[in-house]
């Protein structure tokens, strides 16, 4: 019986690891996921000089399709205006370069949120990638 | 004593896990930024000896570029694990300085060093530098 009290007691306790454990993969899995579309949506900036409307969309489609979040969560801020080609860097990064700031976010960090008593808010995250690339886009 | 084994090998289990995670989206990162380094700083060529039908880079342009990449990448790390980048450029298959003719398909090669605090919490892992490195080839247009 007095094992049990205390296994009773302990497993929780354990049960939280495991859930952490599967919880961190899955963030992994989604921040990995995440990373890869941001670059590939970068690429195609780079040939279209700038974030486009239908670039920004499609990423968001992607992004809320296998990331389960809504669209309206997945914050971009990125050049919008044309960027062309130069043969030469600009010193202050403007001309001819394009700028992106692509945030999701990450809805449960830790697992066993209620028997922490961690609030919805306090147990989310948002992941961001961001940089710079020069545009390809001819004028 | 059997729960505090336990409790024991799973916190350092799940360290293990958050630590190793964190440092291949660190290599993840910088073989992007390698990339992106290597990919723009191939697109600045010298016009001059484009007008002559040769593909030269220049080099200075280039430098310029990866130089900030790099720094921009330094300032996004330093939200994270924090560390100084490094970064060493080189240009080859081309001719030298002063309008040689190139000897090939001009390519550009970057690596990038990063120099941090250790990224494992766990005493017995040590990763205190990540380098990646990146080459872009403009395939076809060094020749005649």
């Amino acid at each position: 019986m007095k094992q049990f009290i205390v296994l009773a007691a302990v497993l929780p306790i354990l049960l939280l690891f495991l859930s952490q454990y599967c919880l961190d993969q899955k963030n992994n899995q989604m921040i990995n996921v995440f990373q890869q579309q941001v670059y590939a949506a970068k690429e195609e900036a780079k040939q279209e000089g700038c974030f486009t409307a239908a670039i920004k969309d499609k990423l968001r489609k992607n992004l809320s399709r296998t990331l389960g979040v809504s669209p309206e969560e997945i914050l971009i801020e990125a050049t919008e205006t044309k960027q062309y080609r130069l043969s030469y860097f600009d010193e202050g990064g403007k001309r001819g370069m394009i700028h992106y700031r692509i945030s999701f976010p990450l809805h449960k960090v830790m697992a066993g949120e209620r028997l922490l008593g961690l609030a919805a808010e306090e147990n989310t995250r948002l992941y961001s990638v961001e940089g710079s690339t020069a545009s390809e886009c001819l004028p | 004593m059997v729960f505090l084994g336990l409790l024991i090998v799973n916190v350092t289990f799940i360290a293990y896990q958050g630590d190793m995670s964190h440092y291949l989206r660190v290599r993840e990162f910088l073989k992007a930024t390698a990339e992106e380094c290597a990919c723009g700083a191939a697109q600045y060529y010298d016009t001059e000896a484009f007008s002559r039908g040769a593909m030269v880079i220049n080099e200075e342009e280039a430098e310029k570029y990866v130089a900030y990449i790099t720094q921009k990448a330094e300032q996004v790390l330093a939200g994270g694990s924090g560390g100084t980048l490094a970064y060493e450029m080189n240009i080859e298959g081309q001719g030298g300085p002063g309008g040689g003719e190139p000897s090939g398909s001009p390519a550009v090669v970057v690596k990038l060093t990063l120099t941090t605090a250790d990224l494992f919490r766990l005493p017995f892992l040590k990763a205190e530098q990540v380098a990646r490195a990146a080459k872009y080839e403009l395939v076809g247009t060094g020749g005649e």
